[in-house]
């Protein structure tokens, strides 16, 4: 299973693309929610992008929730710790009722920025696996100069993921049936009771190295430095336009906020 | 006094000196939860961050980071210092180190992802008693180890959905932590009272402040980037991530080195069967 779970197999415009301008396509994000991070005004648009990518990417409505869910968290959380600290800045928009922070505009702008500056690069950083093989990854992250071994271990750690996962179900499972407590509302008592679930999953799993090792051997891992692909990476004129379009809208993003323009100042004042 | 004796009472004040630690532990989770979540500044283990001021745990936090930096990527590239002295070692990176790396990673990140965390306050706070297996995997796995561990750390974050540039601090901070006990506890064994005092002393204070100053350096460093404000870093985050995995390594890894110790060493792959120095 291709990074565990995460990537989900769709014919979509967005799975096509090639790895590397999906890889192109998060670092634009990162560099234009640097760019409007004062401004939530302009962000929003980054974010706005990545939703549309997600739709085209036709993800799981149950995973895009998730992340939407966590965004709600966020951009809570975020708002308050810099509506707070901007309340003296700006016209007053209104009062936070229980945290009494006064809600200026400025203070509104640069809490929702720093809202995408953390939301964005995560939602496309979800983009990105959810709708590229591990394999094409790594391919691409070989390409531009990681060690093969070091994204191999980390391959290898997601694939064996789903076992961990099995492992442990299996062992809170088997403890249960033992009539071993494995459970408890009292923390500490729980952190105790972890004791019982992490020897069994840690000694069985450890059994598997030599296992695993025998097979990578009997596979030639290593034996060769470089290492070959049977589906080669392939950039098609499709990728040529996708490229274009995301660096002209991201440094289109990056160019009106060195300049100065804010979407609130501009249409709302 | 016979030697019998002697090793009773070094048990039993190493029991004492454990059991405070654990209670004095419980009595700053304890503070933090009468003072409640929303006054960090008035926690107890706020006040050293209160008091110093965010300068001071800046330049501190710089420092720690850059020696953190240096070691990990120095004891990647096969040196080490032993004795005082820069030394070569030979981690062979074979498919026996590879399966350790993963094995560890899937079982460290799987087990933050699996046990979830414990809901100190619900809906705001946890902690994870996974975090208890990063110092662990460090003193058994050595370089391997903490490289899964980090690595680990790294798949949790993708899976809980956030995974940002933070995660590259969080990613060589949480390799500090299972560095740090591997690299400086004289006896690994968990067997003697020496150990666990030495467990106590690198596994919990001081791999747990490290990592801690490491990230929460990184991410004031980064704010530009990642976007948190200096005073949520320095005066939440960093304490309680002190906190956090101090509390849980304190009570479940000595446990967890004790009981695990003999069947890893027995297999052949505890990292002292296979590293080498020259």
């Amino acid at each position: 299973m291709a990074f565990t779970g995460l990537y989900v197999e769709r014919r979509s415009i967005i799975h096509r693309l090639d790895a590397r301008v999906k890889l192109i396509w998060f670092l634009l994000v990162l560099a234009a929610s640097i760019a409007a991070q004062w401004d939530g005004s302009v962000s929003v648009f980054v974010y706005i992008s990545i939703i549309i990518g997600l739709i085209l990417a036709k993800i799981p409505i149950k995973r895009a929730i998730l992340i939407i869910a966590y965004s709600i968290v966020f951009l809570i959380i975020t708002v308050l710790v810099w509506a707070a600290m901007y309340q003296d800045e700006g016209v007053v928009i209104g009062v936070v009722p229980l945290a009494n922070i006064r809600l200026t505009d400025v203070g509104l702008l640069v809490g929702t920025g720093k809202f995408f500056l953390i939301v964005n690069p995560i939602t496309m950083f979800l983009l990105l696996i959810t709708t590229t093989r591990m394999y094409d990854l790594q391919e691409a992250l070989v390409k531009i100069g990681f060690p093969y071994k070091f994204l191999f271990m980390f391959t290898l750690a997601l694939g064996l993921l789903p076992a961990t996962f099995n492992e442990f179900r299996n062992v809170f499972d088997v403890q249960k049936s033992r009539g071993i407590e494995v459970d408890s509302k009292n923390p500490v008592k729980r952190i105790v009771y972890s004791v019982s679930v992490f020897v069994p999953v840690i000694i069985r799993m450890m059994s598997y190295v030599w296992d695993l090792s025998i097979v990578l051997y009997a596979r030639g891992f290593g034996a060769s430095k470089k290492r070959t692909y049977f589906f080669p990476l392939r950039w098609s004129r499709a990728d040529t336009v996708a490229l274009i379009i995301l660096v002209l809208f991201y440094g289109l993003i990056i160019a009106l906020k060195i300049a100065g323009f804010s979407t609130y100042y501009a249409v709302v004042r | 006094m016979s030697s019998g004796k002697t090793s009773t009472a070094l048990w039993a004040v190493t029991f004492v000196i454990a059991a405070l630690f654990i209670a004095f532990l419980l009595y700053i989770g304890i503070d933090i939860i009468t003072k409640g979540l929303g006054n960090p500044s008035q926690w107890l283990i706020t006040q050293p961050f209160v008091l110093l001021g965010r300068t001071t745990w800046f330049i501190i936090g710089g420092i720690l980071w850059v020696l953190g930096t240096v070691l990990f990527f120095m004891e990647l590239l096969g040196w080490t210092i032993r004795g005082g002295r820069l030394v070569r070692q030979v981690i062979r990176w074979d498919p026996v180190d590879v399966s350790i790396v993963a094995l560890t990673a899937a079982v460290y990140g799987g087990a933050l992802a699996a046990t979830g965390g414990i809901p100190i306050i619900p809906g705001f706070t946890w902690i994870r008693p996974a975090n208890a297996l990063a110092p662990l995997f460090g003193v058994l796995f050595g370089i391997p180890g903490a490289l899964g561990t980090a690595i680990g750390n790294f798949i949790a974050d993708a899976l809980s959905g956030y995974l940002s540039v933070g995660s590259i601090g969080g990613f060589i901070g949480n390799f500090i932590i299972a560095y740090v006990p591997y690299k400086l506890m004289r006896d690994q064994t968990f067997r003697t009272p020496r150990s666990i005092v030495e467990f106590y002393v690198w596994g919990v204070i001081v791999a747990s402040i490290w990592s801690s100053l490491y990230i929460s350096w990184w991410l004031d460093a980064l704010s530009p980037v990642i976007g948190l404000p200096s005073q949520f870093v320095w005066g939440f985050f960093a304490p309680w991530v002190i906190f956090n995995n101090a509390f849980i390594t304190a009570i479940v890894s000595p446990i967890l080195g004790y009981i695990l110790y003999p069947p890893i060493k027995a297999r052949g792959l505890h990292w002292s069967d296979r590293v080498e120095f020259k």
